[in-house]
């Protein structure tokens, strides 16, 4: 939580900067301060979405010039909602540009995801024989089927975990990142912890 | 949240801090593109002059084009001398123009 509370900080100075004159520049070094915060985990969540790394950064991208371009002057309040908004509908264009791939150019054998590439799941887990203690050894086996656990649930469901679980945004911000109600955010995040639990219970303390 | 849901949450954000220095650049790199990118657009803003000065240059070209065929000819007796002008009205208007003939040539010699 406490770059959650770094990224409410970093909001507040970039709302006395507005007031303080200057708007232009000022937005823009809020802007960037707010980017700073969020582009690791936005990166991040990307990546388990699509599983590509190349892929991810484009969507980052996008997101980001979306963000300076059209809503450098909201209130930054607004601005954690809407990054996301934009990420999740970018991530979705995404899956639908490889849909759309895949039919046209199917049957030519189409280019795997990084994923795909490096498919063998002994080569993800570290070696028991190197000097790495046990403890570390099973928190990045966790880690890693987490991340695919996450990157394999429904679409709707994976957003509302990632908003609510990982981002851990409000019901009220998630429902307005997602474009859907509270109530609705509800039934995706419980269904969402319901499938990784059945997913994860070989990991289960 | 519970216990279980607060791990993953640790686990998930442990993917962010493990983030290899060149992806960490990159994001970096796109991050101050895109903050760039307001002023740059703000120096593009007559992209759409070029192809306006086509349009117009198109524009002025078809009209040149079409202009001796719109062109109307004032006729003093009302008639038309338009090019479309059938050979019986032009036979008709005969005794007009051998009339616009000799006036002319009395003009020139007085």
């Amino acid at each position: 939580m406490s770059k959650l509370s770094a990224t409410v900080e970093i909001i507040s100075i970039g709302a006395e900067d507005l007031a303080a004159g200057a708007p232009e520049a000022s937005a823009l070094i809020s802007m960037d301060k707010f980017l700073a915060t969020v582009e690791r985990r936005a990166y991040a969540m990307a990546y388990t979405a699509l599983r590509d790394r190349d892929e991810a950064l484009d969507v980052l991208q996008d997101v980001m010039l979306k963000m300076v371009r059209h809503y450098r002057h909201k209130p930054p309040s607004d601005w954690l909602p809407l990054f996301y908004r934009i990420l999740n509908n970018r991530i979705n264009d995404s899956f639908r540009a490889r849909k759309t791939h895949r039919r046209l150019f199917g049957w030519l054998g189409g280019a795997a995801t990084e994923d795909e590439r490096d498919a063998d799941p002994l080569e993800q887990i570290a070696d028991p024989a190197r000097d790495t203690p046990v403890e570390r050894f099973e928190q990045r086996r966790r880690v890693v089927a987490l991340e695919r656990a996450v990157g394999q649930l429904p679409r709707r469901q994976r957003e509302a975990f990632v908003l609510r679980c990982w981002e851990g945004l409000s019901t009220e911000h998630t429902a307005h990142a997602m474009g859907c109600t509270q109530g609705s955010v509800k039934t995706h995040y419980f269904r969402a912890l319901q499938n990784l639990r059945e997913k994860l219970e070989e990991f289960r303390p | 949240m519970n216990e279980q849901e607060r791990r993953w949450q640790d686990d998930l954000r442990s993917l962010e801090a493990d983030l290899d220095p060149s992806t960490a650049r990159r994001l970096a790199d796109i991050r101050r593109a895109a903050l760039a990118a307001p002023a740059r657009r703000r120096l593009r803003r007559r992209s759409w002059l070029p192809p306006a000065v086509g349009m117009a240059i198109a524009a002025a070209l078809g009209i040149w084009a079409l202009g001796p065929h719109m062109l109307v000819t004032p006729d003093p007796m009302g008639g038309s001398t338009q090019p479309g002008m059938d050979a019986a009205e032009l036979y008709d208007q005969l005794d007009f123009y051998s009339w616009l003939a000799d006036t002319d040539l009395d003009a020139a010699k007085g």
